[in-house]
């Protein structure tokens, strides 16, 4: 499941860490946040982001829609 | 995980900056042009007033690129006759906290998502986890 931790500091330093999503639909799956927030100082991905939606999850997500 | 942001606040909606303000429990006014009262009688116009209970004030005034910065006489008039919450530091701290939180709240409410867990860790860091509906 698609998952956003999201840690506000003290004087609003945010962080957003997502979770259960591969490949790059994940920024933009939280960029509205990052937008509703401020300005993006630092963003790190990391292997899942690079990684493709398997076959078998693409042609659900095709169903889906 | 598949990616890692880090945000800086930037005040854009007054609406919320008054929101902020109110949920943590400061007097203030809000106009088009409001005086800001600063050192020795000086002012400046500013959008949205916080009272301080002294003869110095807290502005947050409108930039050009829409966004709000915070003015005061910090370093002398603040500092030598408001309370410690107006304090510069803890003041911004705390206001920005809250308009991010709000702003967060909304954001998760306009696109119908579900808040699994919300705490206050204990370095004061709020802690949100937020998951798409099934």
């Amino acid at each position: 499941m698609k998952k956003m931790r999201i840690r506000i500091g003290k004087g609003g330093k945010t962080t957003v860490q997502v979770e259960g999503v591969t490949g790059p639909g994940c920024v933009e799956w939280t960029q509205a946040f990052e937008q509703a927030i401020g300005e993006v100082e630092e963003r790190k991905v990391c292997a899942a982001y690079h990684e493709e939606v398997s076959e078998g999850v693409a042609e659900r997500l095709e169903e889906t829609l | 995980m598949s990616h890692f942001t880090k945000i800086r606040t930037v005040i854009r909606e007054q609406e919320r900056l008054c929101e902020a303000l109110r949920e943590l429990h400061h007097a203030f006014r809000q106009g088009e042009s409001l005086s800001v009262r600063g050192y020795q009688g000086s002012t400046q116009t500013a959008q949205v007033v916080v009272q301080t209970g002294c003869s110095y004030d807290i502005g947050f005034q409108r930039q050009g690129d829409g966004s709000y910065d915070a003015v005061a006489d910090w370093d002398w008039g603040i500092r030598r006759e408001a309370a410690p919450q107006f304090q510069q530091d803890r003041f911004l701290a705390e206001v920005n906290q809250k308009y991010a939180h709000l702003a967060v709240r909304a954001e998760v409410r306009e696109r119908g998502f579900i808040v699994e867990e919300e705490r206050v860790l204990e370095n004061g860091e709020i802690e949100l986890v937020v998951c798409e509906p099934i």
